[in-house]
């Protein structure tokens, strides 16, 4: 032991050359991320978090539900309006929502700069929040979209966004968010509530907005 | 005093404590009265207290030119001149002196010998006291007890086996550390819909949520899934916890980030009306991560959104032209320069939790004058995993043997409870009724535990008695 | 970080409480009266029967600690018996109906499995895995042509092995399930400021052979590596990035020194190597790193506690063989010797030039041969691995992190079945975890409700 104290003594100089550049890197960001990206040295703290273990999370036999974790919960996103992965949502334009911002309230964890090596067994607090705001970007931002492409519209096609929809139109839109959103036809009681919307003095584009926001926040997207 | 027995309270709660949903389990648990908040300061990597407020001028572990501390029995090391080999000044140049001159009177010092030398397992002892109290952390049984209603009642700006949950599955969901990762951006995830579109606005999010929550009773999901834990909680915390914060405003409250440098306006975001307080205190708060926690820490308490903060240091320096003020990897640096990194990452700390005590010191509790400073009703726990090797100079290794330091107004403060051997700088424990010293004994990490449980008003089963240490009104 | 040596305290010494922790007897003695209970099913479950997590008890344990009448090693049973037509957990199920039924009597979440009548819903599978294996949510074609099949199990499977074939499994699902092996941490990683070893190794290897239905024995078993391109190389690999000690950061090593005959997998990587070990003579911390997160052991919870006659000898004189100590010692220190051999960070200037970290020494330390794994003895790490791999423990250890992974959580006991199913089946699958994961998607844990 004394042994390797003295060894130790040997990385003095190597020490010494330590300069004021070290924190100035890039930061590897680790697989399955973009990488290469600059990383804010406030994100650093070390190891984990929380734990998947034991019978904490345990629950009456077959009333489980999975949790539709950051990656396909952003795919549904991306795909279902088809949109740009990399930019449908950043926070004050520049970090991404995913990724960064909110990442380990969507149930992912971050070991490589903030050392969280284990995720979320459950959505926590927070989780409904970061859930509201990225389904907004990502509805805002198809719908403004499709008001720039008007005929060629994606998904807000049902309906002018400057009009006041129909009973039939409102249903038509609202099938295909449930397409996109959560894989199945909407049922009839689905499409009364909806439907009810026409009530509410809402002008087309925000109803369409709303409508898009209650079905991509609905739990059943995501506790699969 | 609070009881919380536990066989009672799960016979009395059933079920539903233990998939926590019942927000009324922790008032029957707790029956508090008032708020009180704990903010434990996790010192991570290994905070030799023969280094800090038990530092002797001879023996094993000497310091040179010790500053007189008159009045109190707590001693201070003085600033050393460290650096990084040579290259990097390191430290932050703050005196241990300093931080007893201002709250010695609030300050003890107790003695204990730990468990454990493996840094997460001993981070997480140090917790919950190994397991003191059925498993419960320090941060979860603070916030049951004083932190309902609370949105995020323990928030969790730490790694490590500090952040770990506790082993008590009766701890209900609300009150589990919630993990902030990068406390500037927090903010953002306090509120749904604040800067996104200007056609959701509060009037069309209403209809929106009113619509998701009608859609939701439709869907076929509802009728198989309710009741079902994950089901429940998540429409439970949806409902109440995003509400609370957005009607609270919570996003202005919480946001840090500098508007000179960041679009704040344009996105229709506002800096904390407090910004300014708490950067007097906190000066590199956007380029620090340890000062951006604990203003991010005095702001959820302040506005009423936690009660129970846990707090860590960056593994990395803060390598800056003037130098670092922390050391790489925390206090574990002592493996390369014992004294180096213990001088320089207790200044560091101590500078932290005196510009804490501070702005606690300065604030009524809820805004309102008449229930008292938040001060009055905190305990600040300046947590470790383990001590340290005891020795002047070099590199030193995990030592068993250490204390804790505690700041309270509701301690038995500007004492030393326990003693330690001049000679060895080896510790030794006290009787918890009288406080006497006793050299036969040893402290430990249920006894850490017990103390704060004691000053809080918790009681558990099995909880030792530390009347001594308490301070009595 | 560093040298992490383990010196846990007993639970004996603070109370009756913690005896039942202490003394492995009651935990054998009940799976000896009640074997079919649901926690006797394997060393990791067998405390969970009385503890939350111990030593916490729970409200079965404490029953059993108020109607002990004598030490726990001999009176457990007595009290175990004196409480059966109790109901500890308050759930409505007697303490005998819990245990003979499948239920827990010191859990009131979990019951007797009678009441369970589940459906298996292809729909909701496909929802699951979709999500969980290809990162991806269930697109409405998709669920379509489910409708339409009259095979909806093989449309299942064809869609499972598209996911396990995707970028998304092996780049990003695989590597966080590796993150708590590796435990990466970038302030002395890859590019940090003061680097002890490259953990890319280490998640490309974890990644390569939990894929492509590849053997995971090989995670402790592997004497190749895994390069950049996915490729896999044999022998010794360099070090991506030169020594540095004159320059504006600090490289100690990098690359794959360790000769590859001495290699076992993902416990033989520098970085394993050089950040459990750090600078102990006996790696406590690498054998217990090991031991929890490749046998699912974890000994500061009291888990996987086989204590070997005459230890702890204490052979590094850390006082270990005070009682306190030695209830956990006396398993950790065998478990331990076989990697004495093997370097952790190695600081001299000659041994930076040379990239020692975490290569083989013989005369590094003389306990090499003295090991032993679940009370069987090893005379070298390479021993140690191949029974590892090979053990009931390192099956059902696997078969628990991919089934966490899925669901986030544990079986339930009347999932019980189910998942012993799966880790019985790896030897003939061949170790494939590709199979293990089709298997999970078959049962009703993963794809049932209730009708």
């Amino acid at each position: 032991m004394k042994a390797r104290r003295r060894a130790l003594l040997l990385i003095l100089p190597v020490f010494a050359l330590l300069s004021a550049s070290c924190n100035q890197r890039p930061k590897w960001t680790g697989f399955g991320r973009s990488s290469g990206a600059a990383v804010p040295e406030t994100s650093s703290n070390s190891i984990p978090v929380a734990s998947e273990t034991g019978d904490v999370g345990s629950s009456e036999p077959g009333l489980d539900l999975v949790w539709k974790r950051y990656r396909a919960f952003e795919d549904g996103l991306v795909t279902g309006l088809a949109l740009n992965k990399a930019t449908f949502c950043q926070e004050l334009g520049k970090q991404s929502c995913i990724d960064k911002v909110h990442l380990t309230f969507l149930g992912g964890n971050d070991p490589f700069e903030a050392g969280l090596y284990e995720r979320a067994q459950t959505p926590t607090s927070i989780t409904a929040v970061a859930v509201d705001r990225v389904v907004l970007y990502a509805c805002s931002q198809r719908l403004e979209m499709d008001r720039v492409a008007a005929s060629a519209a994606v998904v807000f096609k049902y309906f002018p966004l400057s009009g006041t929809p129909t009973s039939d139109q409102l249903k038509l839109q609202a099938t295909d968010l449930y397409h996109r959103f959560l894989a199945r036809d909407p049922e009839a009681a689905e499409i009364t509530v909806i439907q009810s919307l026409s009530n509410k003095g809402l002008a087309a584009d925000k109803l369409a907005l709303m409508m898009c926001y209650s079905i991509g926040t609905s739990a059943e997207n995501i506790l699969l | 005093m609070i009881k919380s027995n536990r066989r009672d309270a799960l016979k009395s709660f059933g079920g539903l404590a233990v998939l926590g949903l019942t927000g009324n389990a922790a008032n029957l648990l707790a029956q508090a009265q008032g708020k009180k908040y704990i903010f434990t300061i996790c010192a991570a990597g290994g905070a030799n207290i023969a280094d800090c407020f038990l530092a002797q001028s001879t023996g094993a572990a000497a310091y040179d030119n010790m500053p007189t501390i008159n009045g109190s029995p707590l001693r201070a090391a003085p600033v050393l001149s460290n650096s990084i080999k040579g290259v990097i000044n390191l430290g932050n140049g703050y005196a241990q002196e300093t931080f007893l001159k201002k709250f010695a009177a609030d300050t003890l010092v107790m003695t204990a010998e730990v468990s454990s030398v493996n840094h997460n397992v001993a981070g997480k002892r140090a917790v919950t006291g190994d397991n003191a109290n059925q498993g419960r952390t320090l941060p979860e049984a603070i916030a049951m007890a004083y932190g309902q209603g609370l949105p995020l009642a323990n928030l969790m700006l730490a790694g490590g086996g500090y952040s770990q949950n506790g082993d008590d599955i009766t701890v209900p969901d609300q009150y589990r550390a919630q993990v902030v990762a990068d406390p500037l951006m927090f903010a953002f995830a306090t509120h749904g819909y604040k800067g996104i579109s200007k056609l959701a606005g509060e009037a069309e999010m209403k209809i929106g949520r009113d619509l998701r929550q009608q859609l939701e009773a439709a869907s076929r999901l509802h009728t198989q899934f309710q009741g079902g834990r994950a089901f429940e909680s998540y429409i439970k915390n949806r409902d109440s916890v995003v509400e609370m914060l957005e009607k609270g405003d919570t996003v202005t409250k919480l946001m840090l980030l500098d508007p000179a440098t960041n679009e704040l306006e344009k996105y229709g975001f506002k800096v904390s009306a407090d910004i300014n307080l708490v950067r007097e205190k906190f000066q590199n708060l956007s380029t620090d991560i340890f000062e951006a926690r604990l203003a991010l820490a005095f702001l959820a308490t302040k506005n009423g959104l936690s009660n129970a903060v846990t707090i860590s240091p960056s593994n990395t320096p803060l390598i800056a032209s003037r130098g670092t003020p922390n050391s790489p990897i925390a206090f574990d640096w002592s493996h390369v320069d014992h004294r180096g990194a213990q001088n320089a990452m207790w200044s560091y700390i101590l500078k932290g939790v005196d510009g804490l005590i501070d702005l606690l010191k300065a604030t009524d509790i809820d805004g309102d004058p008449g229930k008292g400073k938040m001060w009055s009703q905190s305990l600040i726990y300046i947590a470790t995993e383990f001590g340290r090797d005891k020795v002047k100079s070099g590199g030193s290794g995990h030592n068993l043997n250490n204390g804790v330091v505690m700041v309270s107004p509701l301690l038995n403060g500007n004492k030393i409870f326990g003693g330690i051997d001049p000679e060895t700088a080896l510790t030794y424990g006290f009787i918890g009724d009288t406080g006497a010293p006793d050299k036969t004994k040893m402290m430990k990490e249920r006894d850490i535990y017990g103390v704060i449980a004691q000053a809080m008003g918790l009681s558990y089963m099995g909880r030792g008695s530390y009347k001594a240490v308490v301070r009595t009104t | 970080m560093d040298v992490r040596l383990l010196l846990l305290v007993s639970f004996l010494s603070f109370g009756a409480a913690n005896e039942v922790f202490g003394s492995a007897a009651a935990g054998a003695q009940l799976c000896k009266k009640y074997p079919t209970s649901t926690y006797c099913d394997s060393e990791v479950n067998s405390c969970k029967t009385c503890h939350s997590t111990s030593p916490a008890l729970n409200l079965y344990g404490e029953d059993i600690r108020v109607h002990l009448g004598g030490p726990v090693d001999t009176a457990s049973e007595a009290a175990m018996v004196s409480i059966e037509a109790a109901d500890s957990d308050g759930d409505g199920v007697t303490n005998l109906d819990e245990l003979l039924k499948k239920g827990a009597p010191g859990n009131a979440a979990i019951k007797p499995s009678a009441a369970v009548d589940l459906v298996y819903d292809p729909f909701l599978a496909l929802k699951r895995l979709k999500a969980i294996y290809c990162g991806q949510s269930l697109t409405y074609d998709l669920a379509q042509k489910l409708a339409a099949t009259a095979d909806p199990k093989a449309l299942l499977h064809a869609e499972l092995t598209a996911c396990l074939a995707s970028a998304y499994w092996k780049d990003e699902a695989l590597a966080r399930l590796a993150d708590k092996k590796i435990q990466p941490l970038a302030a002395v990683g890859y590019n940090g400021n003061v680097v002890i070893a490259d953990f890319r190794w280490d998640y490309r290897l974890f990644t390569y052979i939990m894929s492509n239905d590849r053997d995971a024995r090989d995670l402790l078993a592997a004497q190749y590596h895994v390069d950049e391109s996915g490729k896999r190389v044999e022998g010794r690999q360099g070090r991506g990035q030169l020594p540095q000690i004159f320059g504006s950061r600090i490289v100690i090593a990098g690359g794959q020194p360790l000769v590859p005959e001495r290699r076992a997998g993902m416990i033989t990587t520098q970085w394993f190597l050089s950040f459990y070990t750090m600078f102990a003579p006996l790696p406590r911390n690498t054998a217990s790193q090991a031991y929890r997160e490749y046998l699912g052991m974890d000994i500061a919870k009291g888990e996987g506690l086989q204590p070997i006659p005459n230890e702890p000898r204490d052979v590094d004189a850390r006082n270990v063989k005070q009682p306190a100590c030695a209830v956990c010692h006396s398993t950790l220190d065998p478990l331990s010797y076989a990697f004495s051999t093997y370097s952790g960070i190695e600081t001299s200037v000659l041994n930076i030039l040379e990239n020692n970290s975490g290569t083989y020494n013989a005369g590094r330390e003389p306990w090499e041969a003295q090991g032993y794994l679940m009370s069987k003895p090893v005379k070298s790490l390479l021993e140690w691995a191949d029974q590892a791999r090979n053990s009931d423990p390192f099956k059902q250890n696997i078969a628990r992190m991919m089934f966490r992974q899925a669901m986030s959580r544990d079986a339930l006991p009347h999932e019980q079945e189910e998942f012993d199913a799966m880790w019985k089946s790896m030897p003939a699958d061949m170790y494939s975890i590709n199979k293990l994961v089709h298997r999970l998607i078959d049962t009703k844990a993963f794809g049932g409700r209730r009708p």
